[in-house]
């Protein structure tokens, strides 16, 4: 699975970080490509590009709040999850987010 | 419906995050030139005031003007949030009547949410032949949601204003006595203790930064000193048990010196992971704890407070807030690792989560 993604709290300080990284490490454990990106403070960190949007199998969205340049997703199935459970429980929420993207192509 | 709650708080937490750098950045234009003042004895700065005193005057005067905007801002992002740009226009009219007409805060996110969502329904709605499709967000989409706003801005003015006004009187009057002071303090702090950055500690924080654009400035140093705690909590501990601590935990400890030093909950989070069901009471008492000090030992703001160890210096009697924040954080740090061994190997995942539980939503 090729996943991208983005991670955003308020203010872009703590949570958004975390869930970023905890996602990707828990790709790295099931063999997928995760690339997520942060929407911090001051602008986007590891930001994905709409090449390799186009390129993925689903988009991840870790918040609950606004998305900036969400036309990079266009054409992609976009799922979002609470960021606190993609803390909490990374693979689960990949594996779950996978599944259903499986099951919505059938 | 949930799903419409959920959605709406992600509105309300963008609108929240567009204001916090203009009510932080405008807080310290006005609360820096009131501590030179006293620095060089000026107790205050008024406008009788010449010379460089006049000065710090005026660019206190800016400060305020600053704090003024923040309901506009706030409802317009919110707006913004909802319906991207051709609800924003709006979404400032929102905020600026709300101010003008003391409906506030609750004026603000209300116009703002039916501005936002009126754009959105008619955007979905509205179908205009193509050779007439460039008037949609230049004409009709911003007439609806301005319209709107003025309409209902005018129409709820009266009663809005009314419960407005009703309701910061009576928060006000909370602040001032003693007692409802501290019963405030300890829900506030329990709730910022108890999940981190989850739900209910944004609640709290969220209706504490909501009341800062009434001038209610106090339940929000209760916020901020317990935000403090959990974070400084578990530094506290790992360097008065270090046995207690892995490796790889030790080093996250040393983050959340910076951590608890600039105000992030969140800090507290991979400890609290260890073991929730016995952390979360010992982070839940200790942030409680500490807001029960600090306003037991009498400290209000009477301008924005910020967040963080050096928060006191917006504060009125700022000793209470470094013990509060102490005693809260000495209490984890001494009981967390009495009940808790953080030498157990973290495998990533948490136990506590089902994977039938985890709720996704398609776009």
């Amino acid at each position: 699975m090729k996943v991208v993604g983005t991670a955003a709290c308020p203010l872009g300080l703590a949570h958004t970080p975390m869930a970023a990284k905890a996602l990707m490490k828990a790709g790295e454990k099931l063999g997928w490509d995760v690339k997520i990106e942060q929407m911090s403070a001051t602008g986007f960190i590891n930001k994905i590009t709409r090449e390799e949007a186009q390129a993925s199998d689903f988009v991840l969205i870790a918040s609950d709040q606004k998305i900036e340049e969400m036309d990079r997703f266009d054409g992609k199935p976009v799922i979002r999850v609470d960021i606190n459970t993609c803390i909490k429980a990374p693979e689960a929420v990949l594996k779950k987010c996978g599944a259903a993207v499986e099951a919505k192509k059938q | 419906m949930k799903k419409f709650l959920l959605e709406a708080r992600g509105h309300l937490m963008t609108g929240i995050g567009y204001m916090l750098p203009l009510i932080i950045g405008s807080s310290l234009v006005v609360a820096l030139p009131q501590i030179i003042g006293l620095a060089f004895g000026v107790t205050s700065l008024t406008e009788d005031l010449t010379g460089f005193w006049g000065f710090m005057y005026n660019v206190q005067q800016v400060g305020w003007t600053g704090i003024g905007l923040v309901n506009t801002v706030l409802a317009a992002f919110i707006a913004y949030s909802i319906a991207d740009k051709p609800a924003i226009g709006a979404g400032f009219v929102a905020g600026a009547i709300a101010t003008s007409t003391y409906a506030g805060f609750l004026g603000a996110v209300i116009y703002a949410f039916i501005a936002g969502y009126l754009v959105k329904w008619a955007v979905r709605t509205i179908k205009v032949p193509e050779s007439l499709q460039a008037i949609m967000p230049i004409v009709v989409l911003p007439l609806i949601a301005t319209g709107a706003v003025a309409l209902i801005g005018t129409a709820l003015a009266g009663p809005l204003g009314f419960i407005n006004t009703s309701i910061v009187e009576w928060l006000k009057a909370m602040c001032a006595a003693d007692g409802s002071r501290v019963t405030m303090a300890i829900i506030l702090g329990a709730m910022i203790g108890f999940d981190m950055g989850g739900p209910v500690n944004k609640a709290a924080w969220m209706a504490t930064n909501v009341l800062l654009t009434e001038g209610i400035y106090t339940p929000c140093v209760y916020t901020n000193v317990a935000i403090v705690i959990p974070p400084l909590g578990y530094a506290i501990a790992s360097l008065i048990r270090k046995s207690r601590f892995s490796e790889e935990m030790l080093e996250s400890a040393k983050g959340n010196w910076a951590m608890g030093f600039v105000g992030i909950t969140e800090g507290a989070i991979p400890f609290t992971l260890v073991s929730p069901l016995r952390l979360i009471p010992v982070n839940v008492i200790g942030s409680a704890l500490g807001a029960g000090v600090c306003a037991l030992l009498g400290t209000t703001a009477s301008i924005s407070p910020l967040g963080g160890m050096y928060g006191f210096i917006t504060m009125n009697n700022p000793w209470g807030y470094i013990v509060g924040f102490l005693v809260g954080a000495l209490f984890i740090g001494i009981v967390a690792p009495l009940l808790v061994d953080f030498n157990v190997a973290e495998d990533g995942e948490s136990e506590s989560v089902d994977i039938d539980d985890i709720e996704i939503s398609f776009e």
